[in-house]
């Protein structure tokens, strides 16, 4: 683990307290991971998955309850930590009152930045979203999308060294979404960072260099997304209620019959082999197997994500995957 | 003001101005002035005493007559500190904020000095018109009534210290909410001839500095009632001292607290 990358998390956790008898309820468990300087890392995983709260821990607005997060070798909390970072979060309010150019000129001047200048990162910012024409109007007056632009503008300020992103295409036009991903790729191209979570899998997958996906607090994948696509290339998972009395021979196959631990009635089996592939799927219909899924010979990111947090049949299993250092829920 | 500090000053400022609750408590107390000030000044000087009379009663009519606005600051402050983070968290306006690299407790402290600062604009007016014209009419200038004006602001200032700090653990309704049961609490403590107020005060007074009679003590120091300045000097310092307390409460509460945006 380089002390330099811009974003560390080790064995992260964080556990919140709900309801009128404070009832602890954890959101993270022992998530680890490095991002290396000018990647585009992709940050994955259903609602409730903890995506906003790994944010939210490594832009300082929350402490870690286990573990620790360093954000250009410093703690989140520190605010020199933020100097040379851009964050736009899921859900964010502007002082409505405030134009788009007022708004950014005054976000620049919070960042302690000098004066020169600031006209010169106010425009850009405003042109890599394609604001200028609004940036005199009153933010109250923005459509959804035009917020949305508005609020990455203040990410992008200054051409931050590391940009985190969540849900920044929500609400964005195909042709701004577009751009926007244009953008990210520039900055990488200049060397910069972009730590990126989103629920459209396809603009993640256009951009990432790598991939982390989470689900129910943890960490569940995480690597290049072709990696991941041929780590689950040909799975086949299959339901049967009775193991004992439904028992194909696979081996003939080069197959092996994965367990689900807590699935007992799912089982799943993976070859890059199609006519082996095919061979198993006439075996597990011939013996009345109710067959779940099957994932092409190259599994895009949504069969990734879909295999590892849709469907309950990976939760738990290790599929060579995971990144040393993760460790188990405490 | 340069730097992040003065940035946060301009947007508490930019906030406050654009705070319709701040609006409405500025245009109520500007009026209390307008209709109070002028029928004290008719009054005192329709009255045709002497000079030295006149600067009595100036000084008795117009703090006596003015003295909604009193409550007025002190509702404001009230209003202000509530919304100072609890209602900047709520709006979700603060997060662009806290992800820049400031310091919570600068972002606290810029936000109390705004809204601080706007109390002593709305108090100056009333404050300059009587302590110059009763300096005018009186011929010189008396310190205890400049003190007296000055224990009315750091009252305002504790008001408003006091939302502020339970405004970065509360929502703004909970911490109004809590404010006046403060103020209930207080009021209670301070009056002896109230039971539970003698036994609050005798509890509560093993602990804190309670001053006494503190509204009597200032009320005397503006009207001219009193001529001594050391009770007046301790209002203020207590006021100034737990206005400082509160502050540094505030501003460590909000740094150590957990803050998201709800997604």
């Amino acid at each position: 683990m380089s002390a330099t990358a811009p974003v560390i998390a080790d064995q992260l956790g964080k556990d919140f307290r709900e309801g009128f008898l404070m009832r602890k309820k954890s959101a993270l468990e022992s998530v680890s991971f490095t991002i290396q300087e000018g990647e585009i890392f992709g940050f994955l995983g259903p609602n409730g998955a903890g995506k906003s709260t790994t944010l939210h821990v490594l832009v300082g607005f929350l402490r870690p309850s286990r573990g620790r997060a360093l954000v250009a070798g410093r703690s989140p909390q520190e605010p020199e930590a933020r100097r040379f970072l851009g964050f736009l979060p899921e859900v964010f309010a502007f002082d409505r009152f405030a134009t788009g150019r007022g708004l950014l000129r005054r976000f620049d001047a919070l960042s302690d930045r000098p004066v020169e200048g600031r006209d010169e990162r106010v425009r850009d910012a405003l042109e890599a979203v394609g604001m200028e024409e609004a940036a005199s109007r009153r933010i109250g007056t923005y459509s959804k999308g035009m917020m949305q632009r508005i609020g990455l503008a203040q990410a992008l300020l200054g051409d931050p060294d590391l940009l985190i992103l969540d849900e920044p295409m929500s609400g964005m036009d195909p042709a701004t979404r577009h751009s926007t991903r244009m953008v990210l790729c520039a900055r990488r191209e200049r060397g910069k960072t972009t730590l990126l979570s989103s629920h459209i899998l396809a603009d993640v997958e256009e951009v990432a260099d790598r991939v982390l996906i989470l689900d129910r607090g943890r960490k569940v994948a995480e690597g290049p997304i072709a990696e991941l696509g041929e780590a689950r290339a040909g799975a086949v998972v299959f339901r049967d209620d009775d193991p004992a009395r439904f028992d194909p021979d696979l081996a003939p196959l080069g197959l092996s019959r994965e367990t689900v631990p807590g699935e007992p009635d799912l089982s799943i089996l993976r070859t890059a082999d199609t006519s082996a592939k095919n061979a198993a799927l006439a075996l597990l219909a011939a013996g009345g197997a109710d067959i779940v899924s099957v994932t092409p010979q190259r599994a895009g990111l949504e069969e990734i994500f879909l295999e590892l947090t849709a469907t309950k049949v990976t939760k738990g299993t290790d599929l060579g995957a995971r990144s040393e250092g993760e460790g188990e829920a405490s | 003001m340069k730097g992040s500090f003065g940035a946060l000053v301009a947007r508490g400022l930019w906030r406050a101005l654009s705070d319709r609750t701040a609006i409405i408590g500025g245009l109520l107390a500007v009026t209390v002035l307008a209709v109070a000030g002028p029928a004290a000044s008719f009054n005192v000087f329709a009255s045709g005493a002497d000079t030295a009379t006149r600067a009595a009663k100036l000084r008795l009519y117009g703090w006596n007559y003015t003295s909604s606005f009193d409550f007025l600051m002190v509702a404001l402050g009230f209003a202000l500190g509530a919304n100072q983070i609890a209602g900047d968290i709520k709006a979700g306006t603060l997060f662009g904020v806290l992800a820049r690299p400031v310091s919570r407790g600068k972002v606290f402290l810029a936000g109390w000095s705004v809204s601080a600062l706007l109390l002593v604009g709305l108090e100056i007016p009333r404050s300059a018109f009587l302590i110059g014209t009763a300096s005018w009419l009186e011929g010189r200038l008396d310190p205890l009534h400049l003190l007296g004006a000055l224990a009315v602001v750091s009252g305002a200032w504790l008001a408003l210290a006091s939302l502020a700090a339970l405004g970065t653990v509360l929502t703004p309704t909970y911490a109004i909410l809590a404010g006046l049961l403060g103020v209930i609490a207080g009021n209670l403590a301070f009056h002896q001839e109230i039971r539970i107020g003698a036994w609050m005060l005798d509890t509560v007074g093993v602990l804190l500095p309670l001053p006494w009679g503190q509204e009597r003590i200032v009320g005397d120091a503006l009207t001219g009632a009193s001529s001594h300045a050391g009770p007046i000097v301790e209002v203020i310092a207590y006021r100034l001292a737990w206005t400082a307390l509160l502050l540094f409460l505030g501003s460590l509460a909000f740094s150590r607290r957990d803050i998201a945006p709800r997604v």
